[in-house]
């Protein structure tokens, strides 16, 4: 009985460390591990962003052709939001709270030498 | 009981490794989207063939006969081993003394005011106009309409904007013509000694493009003994390559374009990159890059915009942009800078702009620029991120470094100033190195042993 006993106890201490590990070590270690590359990444897109809107908004005397290969190079720069995209899915699928995401994202803004445009496009400027 | 929960940690730790400290997307991924976007494939692989049109371009290729002095020859600014480049700030034409690096000018003579282009590939479509300005041009796609200093008077036949270009260094003084009252050197073979440049004096009362077609008319009856009752053998032997490349045609109506056009000919077979780890990449051999050439090419086509200009299979867009690079040398028309494509077109939003240089083999050919002012390829990004570095600044007499229509100019990919990191120059570099092929195992078939004139040629 008592043998029983010490393993309910036993699975019960392993599941709340599991739970408290997993709910609250976890996801702080895994936004840590990846806080830089995050923070990064928010400036790379929202600099892309800002690249994109210029291409889009050339002058219209370039050359057509010139404009469109500027233009595609924009949107390949853009794949950098897809690449925070995953990111943030990841970090959220690991736990990360959203506002904890949208902490790092603010930061990153304010200090990540971003465009004007892209730190206020946020607020439908 | 500690030991195996300290096991189970270091077991889950293990499987979650890999996931732990990698989230980021392949760039396989990213660079086959890319490819797709781009619809970039791999330059068609052609076959090696030495026809009897190659044998004659490659004997005038390599033949100093050319020129005005007897010792300069095409090669002699394209070497096979610099890239077909000749590795010099300012090419050395006419009176200069050794090859490549330690080619050296002699006193009295000028060096020629703009670095040497490649060769590389010119015989693909994409290929619009050649030399640093476009002062040669095909004006329609289907490549029978040629604008060139020649104007009007650019001979009939011409197959390609190549074979156009090869006409005119011939008829530049301080490239291959040389000038009234030059002599032929007295260490040169005995037929060939002391022989005055005919091809410059008999034509000194000429300009422009009347100058032009005379030289080449000279250079033909040179060639192929027109004027002459007693042919020399090196003359017989020019008459027999001529014949069986273009058997149709009697020597007596044989063309400047026909030189021109064997000329072309051997350069489009000769120097084209072949087996490039790029094109296997693009053939589908993921292998064929490393991942930083990877992450280089995923930079070059997006966030360092060199794809806006350096596109099409040879990474130029055969347009003009400008860079606002620092002068170095008195540029073409001698003045002290150098307006590029202004000179051609004497319009002013063509000032300090130049054509594109297409990127196979950028590698092999420094140093760069039109005034060869960047010794590294470093050199030559660092001066695309930041084109107007020098624009508050001064040159050594005190002036400013760059005017304001030079600031003006800047192409627009480049005004709005990206930036790259130390890691992403890198990697541009690195994908830079996968367009190279300097194919060395095919020099045994591109230079020759001889030349007809029995001159001697630059081997290296």
């Amino acid at each position: 009985m008592n043998y029983l006993k010490a393993i309910s106890l036993l699975v019960i201490a392993v599941v709340l460390t599991a739970n408290f590990i997993l709910s609250h070590i976890w996801p702080s270690l895994y936004l840590n591990v990846h806080y830089e590359e995050y923070f990064d990444s928010i400036v790379t897109c929202a600099k892309a962003k800002a690249s994109f809107r210029e291409a889009k908004n050339a002058p219209s005397d370039l050359d057509p052709y010139f404009k469109h290969r500027l233009l595609l190079t924009s949107q390949v720069e853009l794949a950098n939001c897809h690449e925070q995209e995953v990111l943030r899915a990841q970090l959220l699928a690991n736990g990360v709270e959203e506002v904890d995401l949208k902490i790092v994202e603010l930061k990153a803004l304010e200090t990540g030498e971003v465009p004007l445009k892209s730190f206020v496009e946020n607020y439908g400027m | 009981m500690k030991r195996f929960a300290v096991k189970i940690t270091a077991l889950t730790l293990f499987c979650i490794f890999p996931s732990f400290f990698s989230l980021a997307i392949s760039n396989d991924f990213l660079l086959k989207k890319i490819i797709t976007a781009y619809n970039l494939r791999p330059l068609p692989i052609k076959p090696f063939e030495k026809t009897n049109e190659f044998l004659l371009g490659q004997a005038l290729f390599y033949d100093p006969i050319l020129s005005g002095n007897r010792d300069v020859s095409c090669a002699t600014c394209h070497l096979f081993r610099h890239g077909t480049s000749d590795a010099l700030q300012f090419s050395i034409g006419v009176g200069g003394m050794g090859l490549g690096k330690n080619r050296k000018i002699q006193d009295g003579e000028i060096e020629h005011p703009r670095n040497s282009l490649d060769l590389w590939n010119r015989d693909n479509n994409s290929v619009k106009s050649l030399f640093w300005d476009g002062r040669v041009e095909m004006l329609d796609p289907k490549g029978r309409i040629f604008r060139s200093p020649l104007g009007d008077l650019l001979p009939t036949g011409m197959q390609n904007t190549l074979a156009v270009q090869a006409l005119f260094p011939l008829v530049v003084p301080d490239e291959m013509l040389g000038e009234v009252g030059d002599h032929s050197s007295s260490k040169l073979p005995q037929i060939h000694a002391n022989l005055p440049n005919e091809l410059a004096s008999k034509t000194a009362h000429l300009t422009g493009p009347e100058r032009i077609r005379a030289v080449h008319t000279l250079l033909m009856e040179r060639l192929l003994g027109l004027k002459t009752e007693e042919l020399a053998d090196w003359q017989i032997k020019y008459r027999r390559l001529f014949q069986a490349a273009f058997p149709k045609k009697p020597i007596k109506k044989t063309t400047i374009a026909d030189l021109g056009n064997a000329i072309a000919h051997f350069e489009e077979v000769a120097f084209e990159t072949r087996n490039t780890p790029w094109d296997y990449y693009l053939s589908g051999d993921n292998s064929a890059i490393s991942d930083d050439a990877k992450y280089g090419a995923i930079l070059f086509y997006g966030k360092g915009k060199c794809a806006a200009c350096h596109s099409g299979p040879l990474f130029s867009d055969f347009e003009f942009h400008s860079l606002a690079v620092k002068q170095g040398g008195p540029g073409i028309a001698m003045s002290g800078e150098d307006l590029g494509r202004y000179h051609v077109t004497k319009v002013k939003k063509d000032k300090y702009k130049f054509r594109t240089p297409p990127l196979r083999n950028v590698t092999l050919t420094a140093p760069y620029f039109h005034d060869g002012v960047a010794k590294t390829l470093r050199e030559v990004i660092d001066h695309h991120i930041d084109p107007l570095y020098l624009a508050d600044k001064y040159d050594e007499t005190g002036a400013h470094a760059l005017n304001v229509d030079q600031i003006n100019s800047v192409s627009y990919a480049l005004e709005r100033g990206g930036s790259l990191s130390e890691q992403e120059i890198t990697a541009v570099l690195e994908f830079l190195q996968a367009l190279e092929d300097p194919q060395l195992d095919m020099i045994e078939h591109i230079i020759p042993k001889s030349v007809p004139s029995g001159l001697q040629i630059s081997k290296y």
